[in-house]
């Protein structure tokens, strides 16, 4: 009897009106159908909401089905940590480096690790949540433990016939971890008018702009949504209803019609509303508010060094600092519209200040300046060539006494560069209907100092560029170069030489578009 | 348990259970809006905006004896997003009720997520 009475609900459901509607999207559309015989009922649902959103959108990634097997990188990680737990232990600084790095990478080990080319690499991002979005808008650290080489310059120092058999001899000593690099990244957003930094004051915004937006959606999208949602937990409350996990064709027939219409019209409004929403999010320009952010101050700060076994060459340890705008950005933004009410005043300020910058969006102008300091610890090794040699040259019949070792020392290297770059669109293609028009002319401009005083190899240099890009087809643009050197052998060549350091240069690029 | 669906379901909560549902991803990756509707009708109806549900702060309704409930997450990124939807039902003693559900985000600015979970009650429906 009661199964009868839960029929006559689920039947009711149907005969009132709203569910039937779902049918309109995918007129055909059936739970348990042909080719989907052994189908559950919320494998269905989620047939049918994907077929409406790829109906919509196009193709869509499929989900991911399984987590992938443990990286090779980890594996080999965790052999090497094993042979290291094996052998002595290391004394000098260097070493010991390497062997803890090499247990860090093990002990950490997982989904993060990646090896190829030779390279492991373990890499780690912390986004503004980890720092409570003040201040640090990004961190990461990465660990890469490159393929070992002999050091050229050591190799050159060997007797050109001894060479690949002490080549061969030495890479058989190096180990795994002989070459790691490490490096620390951490950036820094810029905050309300360049005083302070920080991510929250921008996710504030964009939480109050997104609401704004969503409270803007036709009531009538979400009413449909919620009401359909009601209608399938309403279901839930049925005992005659079966489990969304049983199997479609295991339902009685008049139960099962009445579930489908119920499940479907679901379905229908859930991917219409989140569809409606996400059209209204681009007409508003809510994503322009990424390029505002982009375009806030931002310091970068990365650290690295280089710790290498003797064999493969001197250590290195550099330091670079970032500082970049655009203008167009946030700060410009919160000056307009902070303090608007969340809802129609905010989505109303967002647009106007899109609308009275609407120039300065699109033609942004960029600078970005970089300090950069290089340090290559002093080096100092020798290779003992004898085994190599097999006994020649130890003063064999009228010959000369051959050498014993080749020896390789460098002294201590420094390298300072610092560098302007500004960039800027000057016209773009004549179409307002485009949010990433076509940049037809642009100018960039970039000056760079390196001074490397104490490296005997090199020589100081000053170098700057101004170049102006101008599309001049479809798929091809031409550049043209005034290129300024302190030094004449750095301006490098032109195609018109106003002095031995200064000239200018053409180029047709026929592959890319000026960048924007 | 990584989903496998866009929508999951669960059965027999015991009542008194509590409903969680959180988004973790980076500040300012995305925005989230979610819902909860209960067949006892909209005073019983749940809205969660993105501050409400985005980690490390959690979206909590009690669920009773006899009523149904559908609840439905929608996700739009605004930046390369990585990060994850996680619904779970804390059971009245504090463990789990069954596994909790989670769903990856993954996807680059102007991209979406959406998925949900509908819940039946135990004992007294």
């Amino acid at each position: 009897m009661r199964a009868w009475i839960g029929v006559a609900l689920l039947t009711s459901l149907v005969v009132s009106g709203a569910p039937l509607t779902a049918q309109t999207a995918l007129e055909d559309f059936q739970c348990g159908d042909e080719g989907h015989e052994d189908e559950l009922w919320i494998d269905c649902f989620t047939r049918y909401t994907t077929a409406l959103k790829q109906g919509a959108n196009g193709l869509r990634k499929a989900e991911e089905t399984a987590d992938a097997a443990q990286p090779k990188g980890v594996r080999l990680a965790k052999a090497q940590a094993q042979d290291d737990l094996t052998t002595d232990v290391a004394s000098d600084d260097s070493t010991t480096k390497r062997d803890f790095l090499s247990m860090l990478l093990t002990s950490l080990a997982s989904d993060n690790f990646e090896d190829s080319d030779g390279e492991l690499r373990l890499a780690y991002n912390f986004g503004p949540d980890a720092f409570g979005g003040k201040g640090i808008a990004g961190l990461s650290f990465e660990a890469v433990a490159k393929d070992p080489q002999v050091f050229d310059q050591l190799l050159e120092q060997i007797p050109e016939d001894l060479r690949a058999s002490q080549k061969g001899s030495l890479e058989g000593e190096l180990e795994d971890f002989d070459d790691l690099e490490t490096r620390l990244h951490i950036s820094f957003l810029g905050g309300l008018g360049g005083t302070s930094w920080g991510q929250r004051p921008v996710t504030e915004y964009s939480t109050r702009l997104f609401e704004s937006v969503v409270e803007n959606l036709n009531h009538e999208i979400d009413a449909r949504e919620t009401e359909a949602l009601r209608e399938v937990a309403s279901l839930q409350t049925s005992p005659e209803t079966p489990s969304l996990g049983s199997k479609v064709s295991d339902t009685d027939p008049r139960v099962a019609a009445a579930v489908e219409a119920v499940l479907l019209a679901a379905g229908k409004a859930i991917v219409e509303r989140h569809q409606a929403l996400a059209r209204l999010l681009k007409e508003t320009n809510f994503y322009r508010l990424g390029d505002l952010v982009a375009n806030q101050p931002q310091l970068y700060l990365t650290l690295s060094a280089r710790n290498r076994d003797d064999l493969v060459g001197p250590d290195e340890k550099s330091a670079k600092l970032s500082y970049e705008f655009g203008t167009g950005n946030f700060n410009g933004l919160n000056r307009k519209c902070k303090g608007k009410p969340a809802g129609q005043a905010t989505l109303d300020c967002y647009s106007d200040f899109l609308t009275d910058n609407k120039d300065l969006l699109r033609k942004p102008l960029r600078l970005k300046l970089e300090a950069e300091y290089m340090e290559v610890d002093p080096y100092s090794f020798s290779v003992d060539l004898s085994g190599g040699m097999n006994g020649e040259g130890e003063g064999g019949e009228g010959g000369e006494m051959a050498a014993t070792t080749a020896s390789l020392e460098l002294d201590k290297v420094e390298k300072l560069v610092a560098a302007l770059t500004i960039g800027k669109a000057l016209k773009l293609e004549d179409s307002d209907a485009k949010d990433d028009p076509t940049v037809l002319t642009r100018f960039d401009f970039q000056s760079k100092y390196e001074d490397v005083s104490n490296d005997p190899m090199r020589q100081d240099r000053w170098v700057s560029t101004l170049t102006l890009s101008q599309r001049v087809s479809e798929e091809s643009s031409l550049a043209v170069s005034l290129i300024y050197a302190n030094k004449p052998e750095f301006r490098g060549m032109v195609d018109e030489e106003f002095s031995a350091r200064a000239g200018l240069k053409f180029e047709v690029d026929r592959a890319t578009k000026p960048k924007k | 348990m990584q989903a496998k669906r866009t929508f999951e379901f669960y059965e027999k909560v015991p009542p008194g259970s509590t409903l969680e549902v959180t988004v973790k991803v980076d500040e300012g990756g995305a925005q989230n809006d979610a819902l909860v509707v209960s067949s006892a009708g909209p005073s019983d109806d749940e809205t969660w905006t993105n501050t409400e549900i985005l980690h490390p702060q959690v979206g909590r309704k009690t669920l009773h004896a006899g009523h149904g409930y559908a609840v439905r997450v929608s996700t739009f990124f605004q930046a390369t997003v990585q990060g994850r939807v996680e619904i779970g039902i804390r059971k009245p003693n504090g463990t789990h009720h069954s596994t909790p559900y989670h769903w990856p985000l993954e996807g680059n600015q102007g991209g979406d997520h959406l998925c949900g979970v509908f819940i039946k009650m135990g004992g007294g429906a």
